[in-house]
């Protein structure tokens, strides 16, 4: 029975090496190849490469100052933290939200056996992370230090280890996220700032990585000797790399107890959790007279609405609405330091930071994409906007609108931010602001533009029309290159004429090609969408 | 259906889109709901309704403006069977009133009660239209369905 739901669960795992959602039928057989070789090189030639550069610039000076233990117990956290932490959510939703949890409990199927099935699951995605830090951190003890059949053994024992924990935390976690989404109310928001606080949170130890293994190696001995006065079985632990077969014993026998217990947990509650549609209880309908919007408001409203109740969404097309004001306030904070370094940079261009610093906005203002997937998102629901009395004119203004009504606001704030920061003549400032302004209706214009030319109506995961479809990708690309080709235009040519007037011919050429664009979507654009079928 | 949206978004939705006044719709889904014993899960998302529920405010996405002409698509689907008797009411009250439904079905015995007119599809075409006895005669619309099914 175990094999027979294992062998299920990894072809859920890799079906989409098989599968094509976009296309809705299987791969050919050179591009499962394909896939598989991409994943492979992604895995080991990507991730593993990373930490293969990590491990050299660790393992050398620690293991002279004969500090072995110390390195490979940071490298078993980076492995624990990578396996565990980064894939929480995924726990939970592989533990607990299987599609196929009621017919599998229909089934004369002990709880237990389905636990332990899911389990090898969340074991064998936590591995495949841990083993990208760990293998080659291992090899490259072995090939620099000691490659004795005790320290390759131990090394394969701390391997255990490190998945075993891993396989224990993913299990804590994702209990915990699940009895603590059962409770949770606004899940769409939850997500996306728990999903924003990890990326902040990634790319802040990112960037501090370098500073932190200088740091480490400068003071091994003194994290060496704190480490060993107040954390001694974190000493110990580390020990089972060089060598220490008693400490990967008893460690090993401890998880095993841990786990065993684990397992008794999780199949003990998993019925309670995975039946459960949540216990924040029913909303209770209080009858309220409700305001009249127009059709254009509803169908705005409609759009505000799918757009917050999707993580997915919000996280892949909605980027900009964080960044934006962020930028604002580093502007006000460091613009006036980053301007005087440009304009003495680029002391024979003058304005060319005003020019900088309205491409900027426009690459920020990019990170705001969400028409370009409205019209796909719309999915099986097409029939609706297709059969209720709107022109299709209004419903697809509704989505480029939504865009506009999302993006604007932060693009000013950061545009006015930028201005204020720009010690230039009035003319110049108010086009810092209107150029950025220009640009977002345009992205927008355009967004929705390619959604409905390029729509991808028979989706089975949202994220196939947000993330990976044809459109986005165009658009994304797109607006960037325009951001870019605009701060390009000025350094060959543009710098003759001043900011500017180089600022002007830029906001009317955009708002030209919007307005084109927004007739399109009123004549060619608004017919595609009545000729759409799902 | 916009699963995304609670029941009462989505018909304030519709009625938005038709342009009902705030006062008219607050009636109107009182009455409909109520009558569907669906008020307590007005507030629900879509995505947590079962099938009979999502039928139930359809209907009621329906009946909201007052429309003249309704056209269904196998409505009794998914209905349990005190919902499926009001909507026949429901759906007998329109016509009476001056309007017209037009809905397809399976369920002969449903027809055969319900409606005044009948039409059989066969592969896609017309085989038999006019009022119910036009079409039955003496014979029940099974009878002669299963009739028009053998030639």
């Amino acid at each position: 029975m175990l094999k027979v739901l294992l062998r299920k669960q990894l072809a859920e795992v890799f079906r989409s090496f098989f599968y094509d959602a976009k296309k809705n039928k299987m791969r050919s057989k050179a591009a499962i190849v394909c896939w598989f070789f991409f994943y492979t090189v992604l895995m080991i030639g990507i991730l593993g490469g990373i930490f293969t550069m990590l491990s050299m610039s660790l393992c050398g000076p620690l293991a002279e100052a004969g500090m072995g233990w110390l390195y490979f117990l940071l490298i078993s956290i980076i492995a624990i933290f990578l396996g565990a932490f980064g894939s929480v959510f995924n726990t939970y939703s592989g533990l607990y939200l299987g599609k196929d949890n009621d017919l599998l409990l229909s089934l004369p199927i002990p709880v237990q056996t389905i636990i332990t099935a899911r389990l090898m699951n969340v074991y064998l995605m936590g591995t495949m992370y841990s083993a990208a830090v760990l293998l080659p951190a291992l090899i490259i003890y072995w090939v620099e230090v000691c490659a004795s059949a005790v320290c390759v053994l131990c090394g394969m024992l701390l391997f255990l280890n490190v998945t075993l924990i891993v396989l224990l935390l993913s299990c804590l976690l994702g209990w915990a996220v699940a009895r603590i989404s059962l409770r949770l109310k606004n899940k769409s928001f939850i997500t996306v700032l728990a999903a924003l606080v990890f990326i902040a949170a990634y790319y802040y130890l990112y960037f501090k990585a370098n500073d932190l293994i200088k740091d480490i190696i400068l003071n091994a001995q003194t994290y060496g000797s704190r480490i060993m006065g107040s954390a001694y079985l974190l000493f110990q632990f580390g020990r089972i790399g060089e060598g220490n077969i008693a400490s990967a014993a008893a460690f090993l026998a401890v998880l095993a107890v841990l786990l065993a217990l684990t397992r008794l947990v999780l199949s003990r509650t998993f019925l309670g959790i995975a039946s459960s549609g949540g216990s924040i209880g029913k909303t209770r309908y209080v009858e309220k007279q409700a305001r009249q919007r127009s059709v254009f408001g509803a169908l705005l409203a409609k759009e505000l609405a799918r757009f917050t109740s999707s993580p997915n969404y919000m996280l892949n097309c909605g980027l900009g609405l964080l960044l934006l004001p962020a930028l604002g306030i580093l502007l006000l904070i460091k613009g006036s330091e980053v301007f005087g370094i440009l304009e003495r940079f680029f002391a024979d261009r003058p304005g060319t930071a005003a020019v900088l610093f309205c491409s900027a906005l426009c690459l920020f203002s990019s990170m705001n994409s969400m028409a370009v997937p409205s019209v796909s998102l719309e999915g099986k629901s097409l029939w609706l906007p297709l059969s209720l009395p709107v022109r299709p004119q209004t419903v697809l203004r509704a989505k480029l609108a939504m865009q506009l009504v999302l993006t604007s606001i932060p693009v000013v704030f950061a545009a006015v931010c930028a201005a204020f920061t720009v010690p230039s003549p009035f003319p110049v400032r108010l086009l810092v602001c209107l150029m950025p302004a220009v640009f977002t209706v345009f992205s927008a214009a355009f967004g929705t533009a390619i959604g409905t030319r390029m729509p991808l109506l028979s989706w089975t995961s949202e994220i196939v029309p947000i993330k990976q479809s044809g459109a986005t990708l165009i658009v994304l690309f797109g607006t960037w290159v325009i951001g870019a080709a605009f701060a390009g235009l000025w350094f060959l040519a543009g710098w003759r004429i001043g900011a500017g007037l180089f600022l002007l011919l830029s906001s009317c050429l955009l708002a030209a090609v919007t307005l084109f664009l927004l007739r399109w979507l009123d004549t060619c654009g608004s017919r595609i969408f009545t000729g759409l079928s799902a | 259906m916009y699963e995304f949206m609670s029941g009462i978004k989505y018909l304030n939705f519709i009625a938005d889109i038709f342009a009902i006044s705030p006062g008219d719709r607050s009636e109107k889904i009182r009455r409909y709901a109520d009558l569907l014993e669906l008020t307590d899960d007005l507030a629900q998302p879509i995505s947590a309704y079962s099938h009979g529920m999502k039928q139930k405010l359809a209907v009621i996405s329906a009946w909201i403006h007052s429309p003249r002409l309704i056209l269904m698509d196998e409505p009794f689907v998914g209905l349990d069977p005190k919902a499926s008797h009001l909507l026949k009411e429901m759906m007998r009250e329109h016509c009476d009133k001056g309007g017209a439904i037009f809905f397809s079905t399976h369920v002969l015995e449903v027809a055969e009660k319900l409606c005044d007119k009948v039409a059989i599809i066969k592969q896609g075409k017309l085989v038999k239209c006019g009022t119910m006895e036009e079409v039955r005669g003496d014979d029940s619309l099974e009878e002669v369905f299963l009739e028009l099914e053998a030639e």
